[in-house]
């Protein structure tokens, strides 16, 4: 069960046109919600005058801000809740939303959104991090523009830069990346029992409890929140979206609502990949080893927090890369501007950070004269390696065998890499560490587990399927302790009402954190069977064996699973496994950013060979090879989805995705990559074993896309003989870089190249 | 709110309709650009047309036929039929590469030759090789119909001078006397489904001696309407291909693009484009 290639859970279904997404809730008599936004920013609303609009026929009612009965701010780091869901007077961002229509049909919704007035008197903004740091700028929210600072301090960076005799600085930037799942944000909400009950697609419907009982005003047990089938998120349906509105009107109205975001509205009305600023400086000594780096980081929060906070501090710690670093000093600090807010998205701030250590250990590479392959195997962490952070990893560390699983596909490909007149072509290697869970807190998950009266193995999770597939390895875990075939594991998941929290289906946790829950309630199950059994038989619990077929005795006794559970219930027993898992993980030090902030960490490795026209400055990746370590791969076909996905995004936020509001904010103008822009893809999974993950394993959700963008601008960068800086490496980007250089030599050799 | 829909059968029908409602009826073939253009404006909270015409299954506007040295093309033919059809695919093989790089396997299926133009996009991939052959388009009201060169019914970009009972009938190529060579290449953000940054179609005819004899070159997203490169094409006339000629004209198509579309932004990136473009579409028409 463990390792083998079930056919994920729901596929036949999605195949079929059968499954029902946030977006498909809708039910004929349900009222329509259309939101009213402001395209003027930053700006105060001078006058909003909804009262014709509400009378116009087919309109139900307008809300506004006035019309929130709890505290209108959202978000989903407790600290930094300073979003309103509906605009509390200012207009910080573009698109924010001012008033929410609830009609009949669609049309007369529209209708209404053109008929309210909204008078918008523009203020000055700043759309700059670095300005936005400065004294005397407008300020986005009263307390400042300084949204987060983490710095991680060990040994002493400056030093040992001045002792170093290679020593290398370059800035590298980023743009806003929009995540672009097949789904927008849709749901539906009701009021059943007197509690108010919303279905929509997300990645944490407890979170959406949380926050929706906030809002409102309600304790969280008058809230019910269903996670419908959700069509991707990676990050994007995290924050609250559709929920707060749905909720919101089926309070007030006591009426079925629905909604649906418009592709636009799903761009403007979700955060961004944040754009970062990084000021990267490392030091190498003669041997090629890393002696120290000293790294700045700005982000882009743009006007709300949103994931800022932790952005900004994943950034921070993931700043070295999967290498040892002596001495090091990070400076990471995370801006409000003007701009779109900004928010998760696959990686949390580590594709970014990726992208500059990566061009680092390539331009370190080229100044040294070594390989750039063996210059990371050379540096990379290893079982009993410190950490920037100080944390000492005692095992499970296999970015060594990522490198060298990859360098032996490196040393196939170099000879066929060859430059000619129209196309330059290259070979680039990235790599990474991604602490898997949330960075330096409690990020605990729960599960439950009984038997049906049938014998089905009943798995409670609050963990969301998003399409990352935790439904099927979580059910596969499951079966697996239990002895049973797949198909008799059923899942009831992501209800509030009728399962536990199990934390946000993001930053690659589900499958280790939920995981090792399901386990621990595999085992409480276990437990409390035997007890049954060994009471029955009068004889100790180790004497009690599990076998598939069913409790077994120490002198031959034996009884089938289902009536044991029967035999319980009967005397009254709860026959339900109860568990739970929380990382073990310190709290980072505030000052020096020490400490182990994960209890588990995922490497991987990968190669692009990429081919650049210098006709049109296009950037194309024909080939990618990914080494993941993913501990223990549970379902082997679904890390290899995953990388294939994680791969086709990487390309894309390397070579072309950029989100500028009002520019590229639907698909028209914003290009995600097609199959035709895919590269051939080689998936290598690395089995390293984690001793604290469910059957050992770790993650791979995002993993599988931190590497790709670093190996493309490093294989675009040998191409082209100079280092590219920023992503997306867009055709008027190429472009200019092949002007400047068209009759220059090469800064960067290319070995494989010309 | 939700426009009204006509699907005529026959051409009569349809400028009847228009002569009758031509202000207020859209005319919808594929429905690929005006289906876009209907629901920004809905969003936007604009007017929508209040009725489509649509014409795509009226078979006159369908028909591909050969005649006296022509090519005649209805306007509802659509990218699919350029794309694969062996009569187009040998006798305007620059047509036919168009057509195979424009949208997606689904959007030729339903995008249409006359919607492209009525579009009058300066990146609409079947106008830059109707424009290098020298199309000539029929324009037909109820009552009249005219014949004139397409770059005269396209005035400015997403502009044309069709009145409002005026519907696209059909286009018309002259064949080339003797075999030409042809080449198309578009520049995109991405390798499919993506609106040209800019477009090339070269058609050029080399004769024994290796000697050119005749070239026809227009380029998309260069200018605000279509337009053949005659400064370029003169310098190829009567020469022998070869690199610096092609560098020259590489050169010589930057300066008409300065001269009749100023200096914009974009330029930084359009210019080196557009040399590299012309110089590697010679290069691989004349297989130098
Ligand atoms: C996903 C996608 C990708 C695309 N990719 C490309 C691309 O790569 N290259 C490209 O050039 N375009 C592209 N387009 C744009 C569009 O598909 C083309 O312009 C197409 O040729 C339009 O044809 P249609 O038949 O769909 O026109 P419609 O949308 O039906 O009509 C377009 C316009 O022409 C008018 N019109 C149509 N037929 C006639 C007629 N017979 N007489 C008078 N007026 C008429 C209409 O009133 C309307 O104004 C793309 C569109 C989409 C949605």
């Amino acid at each position: 069960m463990i390792g083998t290639n079930p056919i994920k859970i729901g596929a036949r279904e999605r195949v079929l046109g059968l499954t029902r997404f946030g977006v498909d809730q809708g039910r004929p008599g349900d009222l329509y919600l259309l939101l009213l936004r402001a395209f003027t920013a930053p700006a105060r609303i001078k006058r909003l005058e909804s009262d014709a609009a509400g009378r116009l026929p087919g309109v139900v009612r307008i809300f506004t801000a006035a019309d929130i009965p709890g505290i209108n701010r959202i978000g989903i780091i407790p600290s930094t809740k300073d979003q309103p869901v509906l605009s509390d007077g200012l207009i910080r961002c573009r698109g924010e939303a001012v008033a929410l229509v609830a009609a009949e049909t669609q049309e007369a919704g529209m209708q209404a959104l053109g008929a309210i007035e909204l008078e918008l008197e523009p203020l000055a903004g700043v759309f700059d991090p670095k300005r936005a740091l400065e004294p005397d700028v407008p300020l986005v929210h009263e307390k400042g523009n300084l949204l987060f600072r983490q710095r991680v301090i060990r040994g002493h960076a400056d030093e040992a830069l001045a002792r170093s005799p290679y020593r290398l600085r370059t800035v590298y930037s980023t743009a806003p990346v929009e995540h672009g799942p097949l789904e927008v944000e849709g749901g539906r909400a009701d009021w059943e029992d007197g509690r108010i009950s919303v279905t929509a697609c997300t990645q944490n419907p407890h979170y959406d409890q949380s926050d929706l009982a906030r809002l409102l005003g309600l304790p969280p047990e008058l809230i019910r929140v269903r996670q419908s089938e959700t069509g991707g998120g990676f990050g994007k349906k995290l924050d609250l979206s559709v929920q707060s509105y749905l909720a919101l009107a089926a309070f007030h109205l006591k009426r079925p609502v629905r909604m649906v975001y418009s592709r636009e509205e799903s761009f403007l009305g979700t955060g961004k990949r944040h754009a970062l600023l990084i000021d990267y400086e490392s030091g190498m000594d003669a041997q090629g080893k890393l002696t120290a780096v000293k790294v700045d980081i700005l982000g882009d929060s743009g006007a709300y927090a949103s994931y800022g906070f932790a952005v900004c501090m994943r950034a921070a710690v993931h700043a070295t890369g999967p290498y040892e670093v002596p001495h090091v000093l990070v400076d990471s600090r995370m801006a409000y501007t003007n701009n779109a807010w900004a928010g998760a998205m696959r990686g949390f701030g580590v594709p970014q950070m990726a992208f500059a250590h990566e061009g680092q250990m390539d331009g370190l590479a080229d100044l040294i004269g070594l390989d750039p392959l063996e210059l990371r195997l050379g540096n990379c962490l290893r079982n009993g390696s410190t950490t920037a952070t100080g944390q000492i990893l005692k095992d499970s560390v296999g970015i060594g065998d990522c490198l060298r699983r990859l360098g032996k596909i490196y040393r196939a490909w170099q000879p066929r890499v060859r430059s000619d007149e129209r196309f330059r072509r290259g070979l680039g290697i990235g790599a990474m560490y991604y602490g898997i869970g949330n960075t330096g807190v409690s990020n605990p998950s729960s599960a439950q587990m009984e038997f049906s009266a049938s014998g089905e193995l009943i798995v409670y999770t609050g963990a969301a399927e998003i399409g990352q597939g935790s439904d099927t390895v979580l059910a596969q875990m499951a079966a697996h302790y239990f002895g049973m075939p797949l198909e008799q594991v059923r899942l009831v998941r992501g209800d509030t009402k009728r399962t536990t929290s199990a934390g946000a289906s993001s930053a690659s946790r589900q499958t280790y954190i939920s995981g090792n829950a399901v386990l621990d309630a595999a085992r409480d199950l276990e437990r409390i069977l035997k007890e049954g059994a060994a009471a029955m038989w009068e004889c100790r619990l180790d004497e009690i064996e599990y076998k598939s077929t069913g409790m077994e005795g120490p002198r031959g006794e034996s009884i089938p699973v289902t009536e044991i559970v029967a035999r319980l219930a009967r005397q009254g027993r709860e026959v339900k496994g109860n568990g739970r898992f929380d990382p073990p993980v310190t709290v980072l030090d505030h000052q020096t950013g020490q400490g182990a902030p994960y209890a588990s960490y995922a490497f991987a490795a990968q190669l692009a060979s990429v081919e650049v026209d210098t006709v049109s400055g296009l950037v194309r990746v024909p080939r990618v090879a990914a080494a993941h370590d993913v501990g223990r791969a549970i379902n082997r076909r679904a890390v290899r989805g995953q990388i294939a996905g994680g791969v086709v995004m990487g390309v894309g936020f390397a070579t072309m995705e950029e989100f500028i509001p009002g520019k590229t904010d639907n698909f028209r103008e914003y290009h995600m990559p097609t199959m035709a822009d895919a590269p051939r893809i080689t998936p290598l999974i690395i089995e390293s074993h984690d001793p604290s993950g469910p059957y050992g394993a770790k993650g791979v959700g995002e993993p599988s896309l931190i590497p790709t963008a670093p190996a493309v601008a490093n294989a675009a960068s040998r191409a082209l003989g100079v280092r590219m800086t920023h992503l997306p490496m867009s055709l008027e980007r190429v472009m200019e870089t092949l002007s400047q250089t068209r009759n220059s030599k090469p800064e960067i050799r290319n070995k494989s190249g010309f | 709110m939700k426009p009204s829909y006509l699907a005529p059968l026959t051409l009569e029908e349809a400028l009847e309709h228009l002569n009758r409602r031509g202000e207020t009826v859209r005319v919808l073939a594929g429905g690929t650009d005006l289906m876009v253009e209907i629901r920004a404006a809905r969003l936007k909270g604009n007017t929508v047309p209040p009725a489509l015409l649509d014409v795509s299954a009226i078979p006159e506007l369908r028909e591909i036929r050969m005649e006296a040295g022509h090519l005649h093309l209805g306007a509802a033919v659509t990218f699919h039929t350029l794309e694969h059809d062996p009569l187009i695919k040998k006798m305007v093989p620059v047509l036919s590469a168009a057509a195979a790089q424009m949208g997606s396997v689904q959007v030729r299926r339903l995008a249409t030759i006359g919607g492209n133009v009525g579009t009058a996009s300066p990146a609409g991939d079947g106008i830059t090789p109707l424009t290098a052959l020298d199309a000539e388009v029929k324009v037909v009201s109820r009552d009249k119909s005219r014949v004139l060169p397409l770059t005269d019914l396209i005035t400015g970009p997403g502009r044309t001078g069709l009145a409002a009972n005026e519907l696209i009938h059909s286009f018309s190529l002259a064949f080339p006397a003797a075999p030409e060579r042809c080449f198309f290449s578009k520049i995109m953000r991405r390798r499919a489904v993506a609106i040209a940054r800019m477009n090339l179609a070269v058609q050029i005819r080399l004769v024994d001696s290796g000697m050119i004899q005749s070239s026809r070159i227009a380029a998309g997203a260069v200018f605000p309407t279509p337009r053949r490169l005659m400064e370029v094409e003169g310098l190829l006339i009567g020469q022998l291909p070869g690199k610096e000629l092609f560098q020259a004209c590489g050169r010589r198509a930057v300066e008409a693009m300065r001269v009749v579309s100023g200096r914009r932004p974009s330029m930084a990136y359009k210019e080196p484009a557009l040399e590299r473009l012309v110089v590697q579409g010679l290069e691989q028409t004349c297989g130098v």
